[in-house]
């Protein structure tokens, strides 16, 4: 690690948990996907979750937003806990930003209207407000030229970044990203990440589920390797590339670098 | 093995344009049509029946057809039996959907402008142009007329030539009469007359036919058996010889006709009368040779009385046949007029008249028939006085075509010219004030037309207004309790306002209104208590999420609106400031009879609400079935799949029966409005089964997106997945509102006369009988055109707008 890199990492100091999972345990039907999850995410920490397929990476943080229901253990997200009281989960929506594999971009809306919607509706922001900040937004992730087109219009790299600009509309303290890259040609993918960096140096909590090992090993606090629904080793990036310790780990990593 | 050599190209090849592969129309057909012998098969083979179809009711069209049918009944296929003097309101709606039309093409599918001008320029020229120059360039087919002591018997029926006939004629016109004995030297051209006949001579010209027929057949038949004879292999058995011959036998031929009656070997005597004062236009003339001809020119319009008799030898049965030009055929209508004044200086008034139409040239009078002695001289009317002979294109354009295309130019140029000016007035708002608002302005057009289109064609009531105000009490009601569950949560208090909110407002109406009378919008205040609970279910499962300050504002809005709409008309109506009977005929929109709509108005009205009104209610049945509340899916779930499971026609039926059965106050509902309730349930089932297939197709991913956001429930639906859905079913919702248009024409069973049924009723007229053909023909082109317009517009909306840049 350069000493650059470690003066840029030290301007973020990793603050008390924002996110805690203890022994968290979910089913579908059937099958064990998620076991004894216990995980504590500190407040501007990074943290990059990798794993065979299927292993459980995307459940497990489509948990943390409730897009999927836990049936055993807590959740507890920035002091609130997740359950089924419909006030918790809004107000934890409204806490946390996610980016998805496929963009989810709404197709029938512009960019900007894409990006205003949520604000406006559940924030109440007024339009003026809202066109103001998503300008600010898509500035800041580079494509402003590209607010009235729509989601069709734009290459996909354009397009999970405007996903990114959507999710930060919000005003997220935390940023989960499922795969952000894997749907993009390689020329893309560096747009996206390098959006991803700067958004990771500036202090965002965020936990980025991904292949792509240079930026787990460029802006990652800490990896997180799971295996069939469980945490097998965790660790800081220079453990896990230079000497990763479980032989699944071991394997997993030799099959992708 | 050859070595791997490595090569480096340095030099760029430069990009060529594309070789021409033009090719020839023969080129083209080897490809496309007659590539291989099945092919050509099928080509020959498709080629055939289309141009057997095509020209066989072409003839039919040209030659057979009696499309004065159409031409008389035109008003009726229109608007049937609507008030006339409400007409005015219908011609209102449609110029203001007209101007519409042309608004939404410079906004919204300009590219297709200059493709409609184009149209608008033809179909300008058909109407206005075409009818002159068929006018002044082909002459009126001749008529025949008798003139005769002679009785003729045909079965049972008697009659002879009648000595004056009243005809209408204009100022400057020329009635020419003439001997036709050039015409009928021999049977062979009598029957080759053609022309306008009256009955005699309509007699005289069968008899000839059959006659000219029989000698033809005969004839064949002789030859048939000289060959038989002479031919190596005979034609007949022996049987069939015999029975040919037999055959032979008993083809008497009748005498010639032309010697029979001794045609045209008296002297005749003509004059041309004024139909008012009976004072004879000139000195009689008489016809002794086909070389003198009688010339009267009228002097001015109306009414004039043709005499023609036989002047010697005076005692004998004679007959002659006159040719004769400036008399028209015509027909006598029964309409309405709203002010009219006669050339005599009678006023009519709001009253039933008789009008008199030439129908040639549609030209009308009121005036009624001459009469002499007391008694109406006979008018040339055309059921007797019908056109007999080969119908040539010719005498077809210039008796069928040319006086129809005059009759629709009047409004066909006013719709076209108000579309015209729909554009323009567009073309000058994008202009002045921008593209955006243009469309926001034709958006909001769009949304105003249903209720105006509504109130101009049905009236407004004093009770209607009533109505509606307590149902839109109802609707915001249901906002209301949406709120409260928002603010409050669901506690005893919250629940109680709904329950005694939702008895109010159906108890209400019922107080109010002497039971419901016509009160058929209060059934919706009814069943109140389903959609203000769904509103409460929403709203109290968003409890809490937002602040009750913000909701607090929302609140007593809706409460404050609600209570107006409430009170308002329990007040008016209880203290006796209004009466609920009151129609205003004087001053407002006159209520029309719903019973007497019929026609295209029928159709369209059908239509048109059918779908809008079904359009919400398939959208929350589509919704409905999608629910995770099982009272509610199960009962969207049954209504759809019982609808869906029985023929529109029992729906209709069930409708007529059911809605009396409701409520005894319910059998005031004229049966058109029953029809349309029908047409709504029916539609709303299909229409929510299209919906659902459109929100299925909707990826899971974009309800994910939404609710990571934060999004409620609602929100997403209403801003995500319901736009997208609607976007994917346009193609399926156009193709049912198409069949719904033409569905519609059901209606005719259950005793409404809308397009269809009209047909049926039209050829009951005495004058039409046997003229369904003719009316199946028009209204076949009037489903076609409007059908055929929908596609069009359906698909120029598939391609407009960010439908067409959608990627998933
Ligand atoms: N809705 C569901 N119903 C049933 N099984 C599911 C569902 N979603 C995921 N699974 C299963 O749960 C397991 C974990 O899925 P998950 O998507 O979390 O894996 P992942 O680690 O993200 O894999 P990938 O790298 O392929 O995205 C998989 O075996 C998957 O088949
Ligand atoms: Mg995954």
């Amino acid at each position: 690690m350069t000493e650059e890199q470690k003066t840029q990492q030290d301007s973020h100091q990793i603050g008390p948990p924002i996110i805690i999972c203890n022994k968290v345990n979910k089913w579908f039907g059937d099958f064990h996907v998620l076991k004894d999850i216990t995980l504590e995410v500190g407040e501007r920490e990074v943290v990059v979750v990798i794993g065979p397929s299927g292993s459980g990476k995307s459940t497990l943080i489509r948990c943390m937003n409730r897009l999927e229901e836990h049936q055993e253990g807590d959740i507890i997200i920035d002091g609130i806990r997740m359950g089924n009281d419909i006030r918790n989960i809004a107000s934890i929506r409204r806490e946390i930003g996610m980016v998805f594999q496929q963009f989810n971009l709404f197709p029938h809306l512009t960019v900007l209207q894409n990006i205003i919607l949520a604000p406006m509706q559940v924030r109440r922001m007024p339009r003026a407000a809202a066109e103001k900040r998503a300008m600010e937004l898509l500035e800041r992730v580079g494509i402003p030229e590209q607010a009235n087109k729509y989601p069709g219009q734009l290459s996909g790299g354009q397009q999970q970044r405007v996903a990114i600009a959507r999710a930060l509309a919000m005003g997220p303290k935390i940023m989960l990203f499922d795969e952000p890259t894997s749907a993009l040609d390689p020329e893309m993918i560096k747009e996206v990440l390098d959006v991803m960096k700067e958004l990771a140096r500036s202090g965002m909590t965020m936990i980025v589920v991904t292949h792509e090992m240079g930026f787990a090993r460029e802006v990652a606090d800490r990896v997180i390797f799971m295996d069939s629904g469980r945490i097998v080793e965790t660790g800081t990036p220079e453990h896990f590339f230079v000497n990763p310790q479980h032989d699944r780990t071991k394997l997993f990593l030799s099959q992708i670098l | 093995m050859t070595q791997d050599k490595s090569n480096v190209y340095f030099d760029d090849i430069p990009s060529r344009p594309a070789p021409v592969t033009e090719r020839g129309i023969i080129a083209w057909m080897r490809e496309n049509l007659f590539r291989t012998a099945f092919d050509t098969i099928l080509t020959l083979g498709g080629l055939t029946l289309v141009i057997i179809t095509i020209v066989s009711s072409i003839r039919w069209a040209v030659t057979g057809a009696n499309w004065y049918a159409i031409i008389f009944n035109f008003r009726s296929f229109m608007v049937g039996r609507y008030e006339p003097e409400l007409e005015w309101r219908v011609a209102l709606a449609a110029i203001l959907v007209m101007f519409f039309a042309g608004m939404a093409i410079r906004v919204w599918v300009n590219q297709i402008a200059r493709l409609l001008l184009g149209v608008i320029a033809f179909l300008l020229l058909m109407v206005l142009v075409v009818p002159q120059i068929i006018y002044s360039t082909i002459d009126v087919p001749p008529n025949y007329f008798s003139v005769g002591n002679i009785t003729m018997t045909s079965g049972q029926d008697t009659f002879s030539p009648l000595p004056r006939v009243s005809f209408l004629a204009k100022s400057g016109e020329i009635v020419t009469l003439q001997l036709a004995s050039e015409q009928i030297k021999s049977d062979d051209a009598l029957a080759n007359l053609h022309g306008f006949m009256d009955l005699p001579t309509r007699q005289l010209w069968n008899e000839a036919v059959d006659r000219v027929e029989l000698i033809a057949e005969r004839n064949e038949l002789e030859d048939l058996l000289a060959r038989d004879l002479t031919e190596p292999i005979p034609i007949f058995t022996a049987e069939q010889r015999e029975y040919q011959l037999e055959q032979l036998e008993r083809m008497t031929i009748p005498d010639p006709i032309i010697e029979q009656y001794d045609l045209n070997n008296i002297v005749v005597q003509v004059n041309v009368l004024d139909g008012s004062t009976l004072q004879p236009l000139g000195e009689p003339v008489t016809l002794t040779s086909p070389e003198d001809i009688a010339t009267f020119t009228i002097p001015a319009d109306g009414w004039y009385i043709l005499e023609k008799v036989q002047v010697s030898p005076e005692d004998t049965d004679g007959i002659a046949l006159l040719t004769v030009t400036g008399v028209h055929p015509m027909l006598r209508s029964l309409s309405f007029t709203n002010y009219l004044e006669t050339e005599d200086g009678q006023v009519i008034e709001n009253q039933f008249v008789d009008t008199y139409v030439r129908m040639l040239d549609d030209y009308r009078v009121v005036r009624a028939v001459p009469q002499i002695d007391g008694e109406e001289v006979p008018f040339v009317v055309i059921t007797q006085h019908q056109y007999r002979g080969t119908r040539d294109l010719q005498t077809y354009l210039r008796i069928y075509a040319a006086p129809f295309l005059q009759r629709i130019s009047g409004g066909l140029t006013i719709l076209l010219l108000v579309g015209v000016a729909g554009y323009g007035v567009a073309y000058l708002l994008q202009r002045t004030r921008g593209e955006k608002t243009t469309s926001q302005y034709s958006a909001w057009y769009l949304i105003a037309l249903p209720p105006v289109i509504w109130i101009l064609v049905a009236g407004v009531s004093v009770k209607g207004v009533l109505n509606i105000s307590l149902v839109l009490a109802a609707v915001t009601f249901v906002v209301f309790i949406y709120y409260i569950g928002m603010a409050y949560g669901r506690t005893y208090q919250t629940i109680a306002t709904l329950i005694i909110g939702s008895f109010f407002m159906m108890g209400v109406p019922l107080i109010v209104f002497d039971g419901y009378g016509y009160g058929l919008l209060a059934l919706f205040n009814l069943f109140i208590w389903l959609p203000a609970s769904i509103g409460f279910l929403a709203g109290s499962s968003q409890f809490g999420v937002r602040e009750i300050q913000e909701i607090r504002p929302m609140l007593l809005i809706t409460g404050g609106i609600m209570l107006v709409l409430f009170l308002a008309p329990a007040i008016l109506t209880t203290s006796g400031i209004l009466d609920t009977n009151q129609t205003y005929s004087d001053w407002f929109l006159r209520t029309s009879n719903q019973r007497n709509w019929s026609g295209l108005l029928l159709t369209m009205m059908l239509t048109i609400f059918g779908i809008i009104a079904a359009f919400p209610l398939g959208i929350g049945l589509a919704l409905g079935r999608r629910s995770n509340l099982p009272a509610i899916k199960y009962i969207c779930v049954l209504y759809i799949e019982l609808i869906r499971g029985s023929p529109f026609i029992t729906v209709l039926f069930f409708m007529q029966l059911l809605i009396p059965l409701i409520n005894a106050d319910f059998a005031d509902i004229p049966n058109s409005i029953r029809a349309l309730i029908g047409v709504i349930m029916f539609s709303a089932a299909y229409l929510a089964e299209n919906v659902r297939g459109g929100l299925q197709a909707i990826p899971p991913g974009q309800a994910e997106a939404a609710r990571a956001l934060g999004l409620s429930g609602w929100q997403i639906t209403m801003f995500i997945t319901l736009p997208q859905a609607l976007r994917i079913v346009i193609p399926a919702l156009v193709g049912q509102f198409i069949s719904l248009f033409k569905d519609t024409s059901l209606v005719a069973i259950v005793g409404l006369i809308d397009l269809t049924g009209f047909v049926n009723t039209m050829v009951i007229q005495t004058e039409f009988i046997g003229t369904r053909a003719e009316g199946l023909f028009f209204i076949t082109l009037i489903y076609f055109v409007f059908s055929y317009l929908m596609g069009y517009v359906s698909r120029l909306l598939e391609a407009s707008g960010s439908g067409s840049t959608r990627k998933l």
